[in-house]
């Protein structure tokens, strides 16, 4: 079956609708790549609280065992962040030169569709189908980058509902803490705080990611 | 798109492809050039992106694209060669794009994948069929590295932006200059602008007028033949040239007279 991505780079009125896509593409990417743009600084803000709950939990003794298992979870969902913050950032890259690779070569393509239709010189066809299948490739790449920020947004959503529920784990174990539970209950409210702004980052991005792919798919259903 | 042959003796021709009347207005009309020998091709100045399509069809009528062995660019403009990456994806994969070496890493902005070669400030030969083209030293006229190019069998010098003109599109003096004194003013403007090594123009306007050339074929504009080549080298050594540099001193005594004002 013949490829509608190929199909969409083809003929003038296709080639236009794809470019138009795929720029409308590379602008949602950006959008939800500026939604987390304070994600390396919510993940070091969430480092540092739980090292001080967990220095916290050590002056409580054994009494502090579950927060400091509760902390070193929060570390775990922290190392999670930077990895998906380093891995938008290079993704961000791709999608920039993937992008700008693709209007440029349909930049190319309509000056050699025009070329066709005011010459017949097999060399300006095969030219042409050459640019076409560049495109197609440019696009897909796009395409490919866009549904790998959707995985990475998934997972952001994953560590906010977890982060939430250490939140209301530590503010439990405050109730057992007598002296120190109000200072574990401010703990669970900051964590809390913290969930909450990557919750905010996540719906944002998710919003413009979830255009993203109502663009790519069209693109890849072949305008 | 005009199309001239406006020299032919057997299998040696020159086209003109341009004054297209066709071209998006805020683009300037420009001149592309074949000189054809033996059934092979030169391309000298192949234009701009946006015109590419117009020029191709024009050209394809008189050369087969797979004959052009060579791409000369005068200079590094972009109405010059910005089209360069499309010319590559239909011509010979074997053809070389000559261009002054000061320019080659700009060029290369235009596209990266051309297999460019480097001329010296000496300048060179390019073969052609069995015409041999002699790439002319013009530097400063206007750009730092630039280039005429010389046909002497033909008594043909394609000069690039010295000799150009912005002529109206009905212009009755197109494609050859009929009046050569009412045609100064379509010349004067960008003369008088872009150039300004009068040094440049002195040496240039002597090594023209000992090359014994018949006939001028400019970047833009109308081509001189002739009485009217010893003519233009007459009025451009006349000419002042360097407009813009009084700008300089124009701009410090304004600045100086404003910062006086302020402290």
């Amino acid at each position: 079956m013949r490829d509608e991505v190929e199909h969409a780079a083809e003929g003038s009125a296709g080639r236009e609708k794809a470019r138009h896509g795929v720029a409308g593409l590379i602008n949602r990417c950006i959008r939800a790549y500026r939604s987390f743009a304070a994600l390396e600084d919510l993940a070091e803000d969430l480092r540092i609280l739980s090292l001080n709950a967990e220095l916290l939990a050590g002056r409580t003794g054994d009494g502090g065992r579950a927060i400091r298992v509760l902390t070193q979870y929060t570390r775990e969902l922290v190392t999670h962040l930077k990895q998906v913050y380093d891995a938008l950032d290079a993704l961000e890259s791709q999608t920039f030169a993937a992008g700008a690779a693709s209007l440029k070569e349909f930049h190319r393509l309509r000056l050699l569709e025009r070329s066709a239709g005011l010459s017949s010189s097999p060399a300006v066809r095969a030219a042409r189908e050459r640019a076409s299948a560049r495109a197609v490739a440019n696009v897909r790449a796009v395409v490919a980058a866009a549904s790998a920020l959707t995985e990475h947004t998934r997972t952001v959503t994953t560590i906010t509902t977890q982060s939430k529920t250490i939140a209301v784990n530590i503010a439990i174990e405050a109730t057992w803490h007598g002296g120190y539970g109000q200072h574990f209950a401010s703990v669970a409210e900051t964590m809390r705080t913290y969930a909450r702004r990557l919750e905010d980052m996540s719906t944002d991005a998710r919003g413009w990611v979830g255009e993203a792919m109502t663009l790519g798919a069209a693109l890849s259903r072949a305008a | 798109m005009r199309t001239l042959t406006f020299h032919e003796n057997g299998e040696h021709r020159w086209h003109l492809f341009g004054h297209d009347a066709d071209r998006p207005a805020n683009v300037i009309d420009t001149n592309q050039y074949v000189v054809e020998s033996e059934g092979r091709a030169a391309l000298i100045d192949p234009g701009g992106l946006e015109i590419f399509p117009q020029v191709l069809a024009a050209l394809s009528e008189h050369v087969a694209v797979e004959a052009v062995d060579h791409i000369v660019l005068s200079h590094q403009d972009p109405d010059v060669g910005s089209s360069l990456p499309l010319w590559r994806e239909v011509c010979n994969p074997d053809m070389t794009v000559h261009v002054a070496d000061v320019w080659t890493s700009f060029v290369s902005h235009f596209d990266n994948d051309a297999r460019l070669t480097a001329l010296p400030d000496s300048g060179g030969t390019v073969t052609v069929g069995s015409l041999a083209l002699e790439l002319v030293p013009a530097h400063f006229l206007h750009a730092p590295g630039n280039f005429c190019v010389l046909d002497a069998r033909a008594g043909v010098l394609f000069t690039g932006d010295i000799a150009a003109s912005v002529i109206p599109d009905d212009y009755d003096g197109f494609p050859w200059v009929r009046d050569f004194a009412a045609h100064t003013r379509f010349m004067e403007a960008w003369h008088r602008r872009a150039m300004g090594a009068e040094r440049a123009r002195d040496a240039w306007i002597a090594l023209v007028r000992s090359l014994g050339v018949k006939i001028i074929a400019p970047q833009k504009g109308s081509l001189l033949a002739g009485e009217n080549v010893d003519r233009f080298l007459d009025w451009f050594g006349r000419l002042e040239i360097g407009k813009g540099i009084d700008a300089i001193a124009e701009w410090q005594r304004a600045y100086q007279g404003r910062t006086a004002r302020t402290g």
